[in-house]
């Protein structure tokens, strides 16, 4: 996306904090509010640490696919206050 | 399915038994990935978890894209990740546990090829039930019909329901019109041919396949003994960033 598009009524300048809404699968919302751009991975670190689980059982999605780690809001096109969900680990076998 | 040969063998052993850690990623495409503890699940006797199952719907989904520049009459079909289900029926909720909800859904058909389902020649949905067992279910768009593959036999109704209530929904939101003509749509149970497993771990591999076999229009002629040789397939199919055909 280009920079000068801005449109009406987007004056915040361009790596102001934004808030990003995680949601897990019971339904509960962890805020975290990062720079633009700033890694992802520093969210989803922060947010399995403070869970207590591991990073690898985790899945964190936008609109239904993966988000990497080394993507940053920016680049996912985030803006204030958009969620994300964040999945476990799926397993079976019967 | 085609016998593999000594170079293929020797990529499949290394990556399903090499050494390494948890961690190391085997393989990557664009967002996704899978980690080498998850390859591993491709061992006879493991249960497979939704990294492996969901890279190999992407491969899966590579393929679909070079069989539809090859044929261009071929019309795209679509690869959703499990959480698809447990999203819409609010799976594991705190509040609403099973309960139907499109709008948790709703944006996700942003990332399905040109943007639209009802351009899509087939929809196709691994199915993780209650973090025991895999099953798969498509959605025939053009031959109006949803399906449900168990390799358990279990008749999938809840599957079935929300996803033709998923496809009404879609329209209504997209389109601003009711889905027209859905007395045509068929729901289907999973059928008495339907390939089943006959132990209690194989189940993702049976998800796989039918998945494999249905998105490029084959008939599911593969049972049980083919299963070892079904992990390996996909084993190769995720190292070489597409299914083999």
């Amino acid at each position: 996306m280009s920079d000068n598009e801005g449109g009406a009524g987007a004056p915040e300048a361009k790596n102001e904090p934004i808030t990003i809404r995680v949601r897990d699968q019971t339904g509960e919302e962890t805020f975290f509010k990062i720079k633009k751009s700033t890694k992802m991975s520093k969210v989803f670190n922060t947010y399995a640490q403070r869970k207590g689980v591991q990073m690898s059982s985790l899945r964190f999605l936008l609109d239904g696919e993966r988000i990497a780690e080394t993507m940053t809001p920016q680049d996912l096109e985030l803006d204030d206050q958009d969620q994300i969900d964040c999945m476990l680990e799926q397993s079976g076998g019967l | 399915m085609r016998p593999f040969n000594e170079e293929e063998q020797r990529s499949i052993q290394n990556a399903i038994y090499g050494y390494g850690h948890d961690e190391d990623i085997i393989s990557q495409d664009g967002m996704d990935s899978v980690q080498r503890q998850s390859m591993q699940t491709l061992k006879p006797g493991m249960w497979l978890n939704d990294e492996v199952i969901h890279y190999f719907y992407l491969m899966l989904s590579k393929r679909d894209e070079e069989l539809c520049k090859i044929d261009p009459t071929r019309q795209r079909s679509h690869f959703f990740k499990s959480f698809f289900i447990t999203k819409i029926l609010n799976e594991g909720s705190a509040s609403c546990d099973g309960k139907y909800e499109y709008r948790n859904v709703k944006r996700w058909s942003k990332k399905v090829p040109g943007k639209d389902i009802f351009k899509l020649d087939k929809i196709l949905f691994p199915i993780n039930m209650g973090n025991m067992h895999w099953i798969a279910a498509v959605i025939f768009m053009k031959k109006k019909r949803i399906e449900i593959f168990d390799s358990m036999g279990s008749d999938g109704s809840r599957y079935l329901n929300a996803l033709f209530s998923y496809i009404q929904d879609e329209h209504m939101d997209k389109k601003k019109t009711p889905l027209t003509d859905i007395d045509e749509w068929e729901l289907v149970p999973t059928q008495r041919a339907t390939p089943r497993q006959r132990n209690g771990h194989d189940c993702g591999v049976f998800t796989c396949m039918f998945a494999d076999f249905l998105s490029k229009d084959t008939a599911l002629v593969f049972n049980q003994n083919h299963i070892n040789q079904c992990r390996e397939r996909i084993a190769l199919s995720i190292l070489n960033g597409k299914a083999i055909i």
